[in-house]
């Protein structure tokens, strides 16, 4: 068996070691895409690991500490536990983008100085940079990936809650190390309305029984504070990895199926190239089940060769994006054991799929099988006898160029979905801040006291005041936010694009969001009556109420310009948040950088597969039709002449292949849509963008067979059919 | 027509150079029916192949009507090829995807036209029931009669045969000289014909026999 597998390489170098190149690619892409999903869980469960070491018992209080919660909870503490070492603590979140619109919220507690070795001993944590923060001020140290990944520095950070940042509520003063996610700072950081509570140490097993009776406890006496420790923390925790599995399979299964496919295709054309050696075998002796089993170690030594060789590639990417792309995000890469266990799909499926290629081919009998080694011809050859552009002969009457239609299809038909699901995605962020695009919204905590500069007033069209509602539109992968403007009915008609007399009560809407709330798309709206303004584009929205809160300032401008002159100075101004055009952009790029780099990777692994069957099926093509080649120029037609046969062959195939992949791939997610996409707001499929792509891809693929085409005829000698 | 002076066909490898064809002179004239005989490995092939530029001769000149041969690119001999040349070679060669009458037409480059040619040629060799058929569904004197319905179709001034009839039964073999013969007698045109045996060869008006790479005239018949 050995020698017969040596003797196969020999003969075959060149095929083996591409089959073996694309189960690598295959693994290696795959292991590399589902850590970028085991990474986000890695990351969160760095968040939550923090309630292994502790319990934390907190409230929320809108004036600082509530004394009789806390003395309840001492006594709990004190009489059920014994414990009276606990440590007052209040709690403040920060988040943070993990990548993209993926983030993460961790705590930052405010802890007495003296209280903090013993935290960082409990966390095996330690402080690797700065100095100790000051009591009485906003000085926080906080873990390093967190700066890492916020770009932010030393001394300015967010809190995240929105993307209505504000700047500066913290300064840190230092960064902390070690394998959790937290932040520390002095007692008070969350002054008035906030989070409060204890921390509660004890030894391990212990820990768990304290939190179980706690939880109890706290229920009975109806304190409304929550426990997190470290049950609770696992129940977070296997939710949370579910679903990062989940995305992991899900990654896994897609680009499985890609090079399944094309794997499966090569194994195809390789099992029929060899029907005339299995033929000769089966005619010497050889049983069918024989025959079976020297394929099925072939592909076995191939499959493992690949897989390893992809685990290998893969971890060395992985290194490799670790230290350029993880840590600068803020992620810690997690364990890969099982991504590298689910990479196993893409060699064992195609040593299944190859078992049953040449099961179909050994069910005939030896005559047939001798005989069928020479035939080349497809199913439809029969229907297509009287075709009479030479282009079309050979791919109608023949499969030469099945693999690489099927997979010019597949990649048309992933280029629409991914790329527009990208361009759908951006596009309702976009749509959403149509209003925005001469406005801009200031928020102020003191209106009263906040008075635009007169170079910005005199600039301005409308000053008006106004309050913003934030509301999520449900997507197809995520949510994303819509702001509307609430301005009053006494105050509205600065705004002519609502019309002459806006009414109290209305929300006065574009088409397009009147269809999103028609939906049911857009959650969190009150209103009375709802009007269709034709001034109102994309996605936009304005609520006429007869009182509003006044919490900011609706500036309307015709110079684009000026928004950033109106940022500056909010900025400048302190304590306000500003929503314009800029807002958008980096929505924009925040919410689809995740999508944008999944869609990415996956078209181009695709485009890569294409190009490969593409060089590929050209070749085989050429190889198998040198006969062809030769007598066609023997009976007087140049090379170029061949060589145009060609170009039109793949030019009809390609485009073919393409436009189909493209055309059922709309029809199909129109009715994908109108049968489950209810409710779910996706602005388009047909993008330009989708078809500029596709074409782009096609031609290139098309010059690689063309160039490859012409290499080979080129070193065709006309003789040769006679002299073979 | 051809002349051929002192053309020879070297195969060089690293240890040895081996003559095909050894400093031939020949001249072939408008019309003339030519037979080439001669054992296996010879030479008589390689001499069909220098004369219908399938082959470069290692040193000589090749020419045809007046025009040496080897001095054309090779797109200018693919197109001699298609207007002057027809080509008959043991095996069919036709081209598996195409019909018989695609296979037929293939020389042509302007297929408008053709229809009445290919009629009368396919009626002459009896093929006109098999036209959509594709080559493998075709017996092996059929599949013989479409290559030389193909070397025909364009009406070439010179018609190359090699071997015609090795795969033929006699019945077949002889249907198929007897075509070539009788298109070239009507057209004016010269056969060139190379056969392994003499009897195939035996009534040509001229006579060639080749052996060890040397050429011998053999005699005219009448």
């Amino acid at each position: 068996m050995l020698k017969y597998m040596w003797l196969y390489l020999r003969r075959r170098p060149g095929r083996i070691l591409v089959f073996i190149f694309v189960v690598a690619l295959g693994v290696s892409m795959s292991l590399v895409i589902s850590s970028i999903f085991l990474s986000f869980g890695e990351t969160r469960s760095r968040i939550a690991k923090i309630n292994e070491s502790w319990i934390t018992v907190q409230y929320l209080s809108e004036s600082g500490r509530d004394e009789s919660i806390d003395n309840s909870l001492i006594e709990i503490f004190e009489d059920v536990f014994g414990l009276s070492d606990v440590i007052p603590v209040d709690i403040a979140y920060l988040g943070y983008n993990l990548f993209g619109s993926a983030r993460a919220n961790f705590p930052v507690y405010g802890i007495k100085q003296t209280e903090i070795s013993r935290m960082l001993q409990e966390s095996n944590g330690y402080i690797s940079e700065g100095t100790v923060f000051s009591p009485g001020t906003n000085e926080i140290i906080v873990s390093d990936s967190f700066l890492k990944a916020s770009d932010v520095g030393l001394d300015s950070v967010y809190e995240e809650e929105s993307e209505m940042a504000s700047e500066g509520l913290y300064t840190v003063v230092g960064s902390l190390a070690g394998s959790s996610v937290f932040g520390l700072g002095p007692s008070g950081i969350s002054r008035g309305d906030g989070l409060f509570g204890f921390l509660v140490f004890s030894e391990g097993g212990f820990l768990i029984a304290v939190e179980n009776e706690l939880r109890s406890r706290v229920v009975g006496e109806e304190l409304s504070v929550s426990i997190r420790g470290p049950v609770s923390s696992r129940e977070t925790l296997e939710r949370q990895y579910a679903s990062y599995y989940l995305g992991v399979f899900l990654t896994n299964l897609f680009v499985s199926l890609v090079f399944i496919v094309a794997l499966t295709m090569l194994n195809s054309v390789s099992i029929r190239e060899r029907r005339k050696e299995y033929a000769i075998l089966a005619a010497i002796g050889h049983s069918p089940k024989n025959l079976k089993i020297r394929l099925f170690m072939e592909s076995l030594y191939q499959g493992t060769a690949g897989w390893i060789l992809g685990l290998l590639a893969g971890r060395a990417v992985l290194s490799l994006f670790e230290d350029r792309f993880f840590t600068p995000n803020g992620l810690y890469l997690g364990d890969s054991t099982i991504s590298s266990i689910c990479t196993l799909f893409i060699p064992f499926t195609t040593i299944v799929l190859s078992q049953i290629l040449i099961g179909r081919h050994l069910r005939r009998d030896l005559v047939g099988l001798l005989k069928s080694s020479e035939e080349r011809l497809g199913l439809l050859k029969n229907r297509f006898r009287n075709v009479g552009l030479p282009w079309l002969q050979f791919p109608l009457r023949s499969d030469g160029y099945k693999s690489l239609f099927v997979n010019i299809i597949a990649f048309a038909a992933l280029v629409t979905v991914f790329g527009s699901l990208l361009s759908s995605l951006t596009g309702t962020v976009r749509e959403s801040g149509w209003l925005f695009d001469r406005r801009s919204y200031i928020q102020t905590s003191e209106l009263e006291k906040f008075t635009l500069p007169e170079e910005i007033s005199l600039k301005s069209t409308s000053v008006l005041p106004a309050d913003l509602l934030e509301l999520d539109v449900k997507l197809m992968f995520g949510a994303t936010k819509l702001f509307i403007p609430v301005v009053s009915a006494e105050h509205s008609r600065l705004l002519p694009i609502l019309g002459e007399n806006p009414v109290a009560g209305t929300l006065y809407v574009s088409r397009g969001l009147f269809d999103l709330i028609v939906n049911g798309s857009v959650r969190g709206l009150d209103y009375s009556s709802m009007e269709v303004l034709p001034n109102l584009e994309s996605l936009a929205g304005v609520l006429v109420e007869d009182r509003i809160k006044s919490e900011g300032l609706l500036v309307s401008y015709d110079d684009r310009n000026l928004a950033g002159e109106i940022r500056r100075f909010a900025s400048e101004a302190g304590q306000v948040e500003v929503v314009d055009r800029k807002t958008f952009e980096l929505k924009i790029r925040a919410e689809t950088q995740f999508m944008g780099l999944i869609s990415s990777i996956i078209i181009y692994l695709q485009f890569f597969v294409v190009m490969i069957i593409g060089v590929v099926t050209v070749t085989r093509v050429i190889l198998a039709r040198r006969s062809e080649i030769s007598i066609r120029n023997i009976l007087g037609q140049s090379r170029d002449e061949i060589g145009l046969l060609f170009f039109g062959e793949l030019v009809l195939v390609l485009s073919i292949g393409a436009a189909t992949g493209y055309l059922l791939t709309t029809l199909c997610w129109q009715i994908f849509r109108s049968l489950f996409l209810q409710g779910l707001y996706v602005s388009s499929i047909i993008v330009p963008e989708t078809l500029y792509r596709i074409s782009l891809m096609t031609v290139i693929v098309l010059l690689v067979g063309v160039i490859t085409a012409r290499c080979m005829i080129s070193k065709q000698d006309p003789i040769s059919i006679i002299e073979r | 027509m051809f002349e051929l002076k002192e053309v020879a066909l070297i195969y060089e490898t690293k240890k040895q150079a081996l003559a095909a064809l050894k400093s031939t002179d020949l001249k072939i004239e408008k019309g003339e029916e030519v037979g080439i005989f001669g054992p296996s490995g010879s030479g008589k092939s390689s001499l069909l192949f220098i004369m219908s530029t399938l082959k470069e001769p290692s040193r000589g000149e090749v020419k045809y009507e007046g025009k040496e041969l080897t001095a054309l690119t090779p797109s200018a001999k693919a197109e001699l090829r298609r207007k002057e040349f027809g080509f008959v070679f043991q095996e069919h060669f036709l081209i598996n995807h195409l019909t018989v009458r695609e296979n037929i037409l293939l020389p042509l480059k302007e297929k408008r036209g053709a229809r009445k040619r290919l009629e009368e040629i396919t009626t002459a060799l009896g093929l006109n029931e098999l036209l959509k058929r594709f080559p493998y569904e075709l017996s092996l004197g059929q599949s013989q009669r479409v290559a030389v319905a193909r070397a025909l179709i364009a009406g070439p001034k010179v018609v190359f045969a090699d071997e015609p009839t090795a795969s033929l039964d006699d019945e077949n073999g002889s249907r198929v000289i007897e075509l070539l013969k009788s298109y070239c007698s009507k057209s004016g045109a010269t056969l060139i014909l190379v056969s392994h045996s003499f009897e195939i060869i035996g009534d040509f008006r001229r006579r060639l026999k080749v052996e060890n790479g040397q050429v011998y005239e053999v005699g005219v018949n009448a």
